[in-house]
């Protein structure tokens, strides 16, 4: 995630040899030979025994124990090491083994990323110890705030609640909404935030839903993927194509729409392809008030190069199942579900593009864009 | 070295002096070496000052592992299988002092799969450790003071009220 750089270690090394005044590294020999000649001058029963060890490397390089100095890594390359701990791994052990360590992970840019599961039976072990649900939330709201804002992916798996939703809800809608939109380059929540979006309060969902879409088509017009996924949903009549007609009109640059399971006619399948122009998939599985047998039918299969109809098997969705036990329950809150079954939620986002192959190359190499909605409410 | 293909030879000569002949097309993974030939600058040996001879015979396993190229694309899949085999033994090394060579030589030369895989390797051993248990591992002093040390831990203390 952080790009390599300052290919000259020695520099750094220097650098940091000099900043750690108050951990000498005594018992911990310099091996590398640079630095053996570099620290020539001050501690000379030190660099004697540098010296002198560096020969013995040079000659028998196979020495029994490790007596490299980790903290002579250049800063971002520890980065990069810590970043790829998981958070509780980061938050419980690596910022506590030394102020270094400590300092690298108080920098925002370590908590953009915040996946965070359980297992699913409620608890994770981690490191020999037991996470309950209330800790992990805990856990998840200090990396949160550690983040400042420069959140760009989080997931969270069978341990979110409510309150949890929205703290990191107010930290997405605060003063900082506009930077923060257009910062999201790939927003994920996980499935359950997805049930837990489905309860019953549909309408302020749907209104929330499409004020988030015209949000993001105002500060994100850049904006080309977006899926809305959900099982069937049968919404009043008078409201059916609004979150249609709100994408139509405000997010002309689409290139890829998911809007399975919704409850849109005609006439929102009409605002969309009024609307978005260069779109290049649709989704419409399960879209039971769309009928494809007409001239509106017959544009979109001529408009749309990669279309999915209503009436198309779910294979391949991530998070709607065809298996009558997982989809006659989708409606239902079941907050601790057997959600193991799709350990990864979403699909990989480059593996879809690959199945999907856009239509041209150069597509592919712009920065793809990319919100669920749920994940902005 | 050998190798009995066509392709310019570059000469890399590692901090103790020994020298490397590498494929140029091989050698072109490490941006930092790529930067050297396209600036002209590889037409005597390349002195790496940072590298020591085995951790650069190392390094050119690996670039040379990841240099070859499948001939279609049945071959292709069997190849990334093969690859993927090799990485991970690749970064099975007895010695941490070997993996720190490797991340940093990875760094220097600035070849970013190896880069990613070896930082991978160091994250996948410390993972699930305690404190403690990293320190001893990387041989990291405790460096906080005990007031420092106090306020870290508390940090998250209240998670777990």
């Amino acid at each position: 995630m952080l790009p390599p750089t300052l290919p000259y270690a020695s520099k750094s090394d220097g650098q940091q040899a000099r900043k750690r005044k108050s951990a000498p590294k005594v018992k911990d020999p310099k091996t590398n030979q640079q630095k053996a000649k570099k620290q020539s001058a001050p501690k000379v029963k030190e660099s004697t025994t540098n010296k002198q060890n560096a020969k013995k490397r040079k000659s028998a390089p196979k020495s029994k124990k490790s007596t490299r100095n980790w903290l002579d890594l250049p800063d971002d390359i520890t980065g990069n090491i810590l970043q790829r701990l998981s958070v509780i791994d980061r938050l419980e052990n690596a910022r506590k083994v030394c102020t270094t360590w400590s300092k690298i992970c108080k920098q925002p840019s370590m908590w953009k990323v915040i996946h965070m599961q359980t297992c699913k039976n409620a608890y994770i072990p981690v490191g020999g110890s037991i996470y309950q649900k209330s800790t992990l939330r805990k856990l998840c709201k200090n990396a949160v705030d550690r983040s400042q804002g420069q959140l760009v992916d989080i997931k969270i798996v069978e341990f979110g609640d409510n309150e949890l939703l929205k703290y990191i809800a107010d930290s997405l809608h605060g003063e900082e909404l506009y930077e923060y939109v257009n910062a999201v380059k790939y927003l994920k929540i996980s499935r359950w935030l997805f049930h837990w979006l489905r309860l019953p309060t549909w309408k302020t969902e749907l209104s929330s839903t499409i004020k988030a879409i015209e949000t993001v088509g105002r500060h994100s017009p850049l904006l080309k993927i977006l899926k809305v996924n959900q099982s069937t949903q049968h919404l009043d009549e008078t409201v059916r194509n609004d979150l249609s007609i709100a994408i139509g009109k405000n997010l002309h640059e689409l290139r890829h729409l998911e809007l399975i399971g919704n409850s849109m006619t005609n006439i929102g399948l009409e605002a969309i392809l009024d609307g978005c122009r260069h779109l290049e998939l649709l989704d419409l599985r399960m879209c039971e008030y769309v009928d494809v047998n007409t001239d509106l039918g017959k544009r979109c299969s001529r408009q749309i190069q990669y279309l999915k109809l209503p009436n198309d098997s779910l294979n391949g969705c991530s998070y709607i199942y065809e298996t009558e036990n997982d989809y006659d329950d989708f409606g239902v809150d079941y907050p601790d579900g057997p959600y193991d079954y799709c350990p990864d939620d979403y699909e990989d986002l480059e593996s879809f593009l690959r199945r999907t192959q856009p239509k041209s190359k150069s597509d592919r190499d712009n920065e793809w864009m990319i919100m669920d909605y749920y994940s902005l409410l | 070295m050998s190798s009995s293909s066509s392709s310019k030879m570059i000469e890399l000569r590692s901090s103790d002096g020994e020298t490397f002949h590498v494929e140029e097309t091989v050698v072109l993974q490490s941006e930092t070496i790529k930067q050297m030939i396209d600036d002209d600058c590889a037409n005597a040996a390349i002195p790496l000052p940072n590298v020591t001879s085995m951790t650069l015979a190392k390094v050119i396993e690996y670039i040379k592992k990841h240099a070859e190229k499948p001939k279609d694309d049945d071959d292709k899949k069997v190849a990334e299988e093969d690859l993927k085999k090799f990485d991970a033994e690749f970064v099975k090394v007895d010695q941490e002092s070997m993996l720190f060579d490797l991340v940093r030589a990875a760094n220097y030369l600035n070849i970013k799969s190896l880069l990613d895989l070896t930082c991978q390797a160091v994250a996948d051993s410390i993972k699930d450790l305690s404190v403690e248990e990293v320190r001893k591992k990387f041989n990291i002093q405790n460096d906080f003071t005990p007031e420092e040390e106090a306020k870290v831990r508390k940090e998250n203390a209240w998670a777990f009220d």
